[in-house]
């Protein structure tokens, strides 16, 4: 293996380590949006509509639409996760240029929704953590008739976690892009 | 029936009319420099009933009444502390009497005045959305 090779590998291979801890991540905030439907199902049902209308008033999507995202996301990490580990089975057999070039075209193809629409994700990544960052003093705004004291203890204690599982898949995306654009 | 239900039926018959339909302001609600208070329509109905008779030669009488209302907001005020006069109060009114509708609408009201103080809403055009779809 040349020179050239070996460093191809060495930032593929750190690729899909990118792409498995993204995608852990991504379960996580997908497990954030689960948890978040299930809270609004419990709620009152004059309450629920309202609720339901500030995420989407404040991220610019619904809770099923953010489902539906970060689903695709999922999936599509997974894509380029076989796709990476094509590469690096090419290079690692010593395959000639032709089936390294193959497999690192499939790569570009696979991974090319996800680099256009990366800064978008990322920029609505972070307008969603700021949105759950503010959420603990519009809790505490909500009159006492409406929310009782231990539910509202409970949300305003589960946001930290929520913020941080939001700016950490967006770390990943950031990193998966610029390790996509090296090797693709 | 004696007097005593008569009695009774002019007190009951001045309880509905002092309770019936009265408006009353409720708790007064702060945010920022708002203040919202809602409106209570309280609905009493009263009833009353007696009896007489019993044994030969005993007195026996028997009076009851019932008394039941429903108390279900009916509009929200909203005072601006920092718009002077007239121009400063809103009333909104409530469509209906239904408590349910009016609770909705009580904070849609409310939720709305959080809103506006907790930052700008977030548009999304819909190409930076099949974007994100398609990712």
């Amino acid at each position: 293996m040349d020179s050239q090779n070996m460093q191809q590998k060495e930032e593929i291979e750190s690729l899909l380590k990118t792409c498995e801890t993204a995608r852990d991540s991504v379960d996580a905030f997908l497990r954030s949006i689960h948890d978040f439907i299930a809270a609004v199902e419990e709620l009152p049902a004059v309450a629920r509509p309202l609720v339901r209308r500030d995420l989407e008033s404040n991220t610019g999507m619904r809770a099923d639409e953010w489902k539906a995202f970060l689903e695709r996301l999922g999936e599509r990490y997974d894509a380029i996760h076989d796709a990476v580990q094509r590469v690096i089975g090419a290079l690692t057999n010593e395959g000639d240029n032709a089936e390294v070039a193959a497999s690192t075209a499939a790569l570009k193809e696979v991974s090319g929704p996800l680099k256009e629409g990366a800064d978008i994700a990322i920029e609505e990544l972070e307008t969603m953590a700021r949105y759950i960052e503010g959420l603990p003093d519009k809790i505490n705004m909500v009159p006492k008739a409406f929310l009782k004291a231990e539910d509202r203890g409970e949300l305003i204690s589960s946001m930290p976690g929520r913020v941080e599982r939001a700016r950490a898949l967006k770390q990943l995306l950031e990193k998966t892009k610029g390790e996509l654009s090296a090797v693709t | 029936m004696d007097d005593s239900n008569a009695t009774i039926s002019e007190v009951l018959a001045n309880l509905q009319s002092i309770f019936s339909g009265v408006e009353s302001l409720g708790k007064a609600v702060e945010f920022g420099d708002k203040v919202a208070i809602p409106i209570y329509q309280f609905n009493f109905g009263t009833g009353g009933g007696g009896g007489g008779g019993g044994r030969e030669g005993q007195k026996s009488t028997g009076v009851g009444f019932g008394l039941a209302g429903t108390i279900g907001p009916v509009a929200v005020i909203i005072l601006s502390k920092d718009t002077p006069g007239a121009q400063g109060i809103q009333i909104h009114e409530f469509k209906t009497n239904k408590v349910g509708e009016a609770l909705a609408e009580l904070m849609l009201h409310l939720w709305e005045m959080i809103e506006s103080q907790m930052g700008k809403r977030q548009k999304l055009s819909p190409e930076k959305k099949e974007k994100l779809m398609n990712i």
